[in-house]
């Protein structure tokens, strides 16, 4: 898998039965805790930076638990 | 009087002409897409028509022209029963297969909008969406008088018209790209994350020209057709439909030019071109020479506009399906208002209406198939999502698409659950 130096998530890649489906990091955090968690563990989210590289995991996971929302 | 043998000739003519326009669809997608996504936009672009071919023989003619339950949709006319002439209009096989195109041409306009990220299988299922219900429904909606000419639908009955598909064929497959590429999302690297457009690179543009090019001869048949007469309508409509692209065309690429910093100049000079054939669409037999030209000239300038508000909203629209179909589409059908020869318009419809209220019809139109299709597929999207997934893997856009779908297997890492519960609650 290629993977980047970047650590910024851009977009979230899910499995979902034989397709993907691509959330951005507000839609993935708007997901309830325990489905984000068991995506994560059953190895059904690839982390993307702006380019569409894969992050590493605990990289991502690093990234998403500092977020913030954007204020409204 | 019913359709002479010469009649017969040229609407068959015609459709073979709306037919070849998928070569036109092909050669416009493969072109603007990333060489590596080739093959498989031809390939989408190919299983459509297969698609809609089989669905429109069974189902999809019938509920399209069948006779009328209460204006909403047809009742027969299913597996071909009772299509052959005398019946309805006398155009019998000749007709079907001049639907049969307009039904092909809506669901191709997608595959474009939806390029080199969308799954083969989940376009398949869209497709499939569109050739079972929501276009034949709509093409009921506005032209259920025209294989039985003794009935009419409920926009009909307001005097709403559509000549030959601007709403009915063009912005249906508008609508459906536009909701399909928000729920689907941009191709991956197509925005930076500061917002800006990252350029992409095309296959070949002279092969999107060409597929213009195609596009444009089939357009004589899709317009010059639906007089479903041989003779000098026809060819008048034909004159105005090629005058209101070419105008539009040129227009696009000056305003591009002048007013949008020359961005994107060939992809606006020949999608103002196809905005312009889709706008004339409507009303080409209901409006004058300078207002085809006018409506040329409208159409240009909305396209580009619709062009680049995409962008900043990054809405992701590889061919500019969006701005050609639905935003030339809609433009097209309030233009019948605008400008159509309203005691034209009150013979072709049988309703008079005034000026106002030929606006509102057209306005009713546009609104209902909107909510009708944008509707349909986004619930078609949104099943979609929940079950098999709309995209391809990263890996495979990456890569390029297959029509396998069979991409790299992404192995993931080993976590402790802990510490992942942990860094995804810790932000809340």
């Amino acid at each position: 898998v290629t993977t980047t130096e970047s650590k910024v998530v851009h977009h979230i890649s899910v499995k979902m039965g034989a397709g993907y489906n691509l959330l951005t990091v507000p839609q993935f955090m708007a997901l309830p805790i325990n489905e984000r968690v068991q995506l994560v563990l059953q190895k059904k989210i690839q982390f993307l930076d702006d380019h569409g590289t894969t992050i590493p995991v605990s990289d991502g996971l690093n990234f998403i638990s500092n977020y913030k929302p954007p204020a409204k | 009087m019913g359709p002479g043998e010469l009649d017969r000739l040229w609407v068959l003519v015609s459709a073979a002409l709306i037919f070849f326009m998928q070569a036109g669809f092909l050669c416009l997608e493969v072109g603007f897409v990333r060489p590596k996504n080739v093959v498989v936009t031809a390939m989408k672009n190919v299983v459509d028509w297969t698609i809609v071919s089989i669905i429109w023989m069974l189902v999809g003619f019938g509920i399209a022209f069948g006779h009328s339950l209460r204006g909403l949709i047809g009742i027969d006319l299913f597996f071909l029963d009772g299509v052959a002439a005398p019946n309805g209009n006398g155009l019998g096989w000749t007709f079907f297969l001049f639907q049969l195109g307009f039904a092909g041409t809506s669901a191709t306009i997608v595959s474009g909008a939806m390029a080199e990220r969308v799954s083969f299988f989940t376009y398949i299922i869209l497709t499939t969406a569109n050739a079972l219900i929501i276009y034949p429904v709509v093409s009921h909606w506005v032209w259920g008088n025209s294989f039985f000419t003794d009935q009419h639908s409920w926009l009909t009955a307001l005097g709403f018209h559509d000549f030959a598909g601007s709403t009915a064929v063009h912005s249906v497959g508008g609508w459906i790209s536009i909701v399909a590429i928000v729920m689907l999302g941009p191709r991956l690297g197509r925005f930076g994350a500061d917002g800006k457009v990252r350029p992409m690179e095309s296959y070949s543009l002279p092969f999107v020209a060409l597929g213009v090019f195609i596009l444009w001869v089939g357009w004589w048949g899709f317009n010059g057709g639906s007089t479903l007469r041989a003779g000098e309508a026809a060819a008048l409509v034909i004159v105005k439909t090629n005058l209101a692209g070419s105008v539009a065309g040129l227009v696009a690429y000056l305003h591009g030019r002048w007013f949008q910093r020359k961005i994107d100049l060939e992809g606006k000079f020949l999608g103002g071109i196809l905005a312009g054939l889709v706008a004339i669409t409507a009303c080409s037999h209901v409006v004058s020479l300078p207002s085809a030209a006018a409506i040329g000239v409208l159409a240009g300038i909305a396209h580009n506009y619709s062009y680049i508000l995409l962008m900043r909203l990054q809405i992701d629209d590889p061919v500019g399906a969006v701005p050609v179909h639905l935003v030339g589409g809609v433009l097209g059908t309030i233009c019948v208002g605008l400008f159509g020869n309203l005691e034209k318009l009150s013979v072709v419809t049988g309703v008079h209406n005034t000026r106002l209220g030929q606006i509102g019809a057209q306005l009713a139109g546009v609104a209902s198939v909107g909510v009708w299709t944008a509707g349909l597929a986004y619930l078609t999207c949104k099943i979609l999502r929940a079950t098999v997934g709309l995209r391809t893997s990263p890996q495979e856009e990456a890569d390029g698409l297959t029509m396998s779908g069979e991409p790299r297997e992404h192995v993931g890492e080993e976590l402790d659950p802990d510490q992942v519960r942990k860094l995804l609650g810790g932000g809340e």
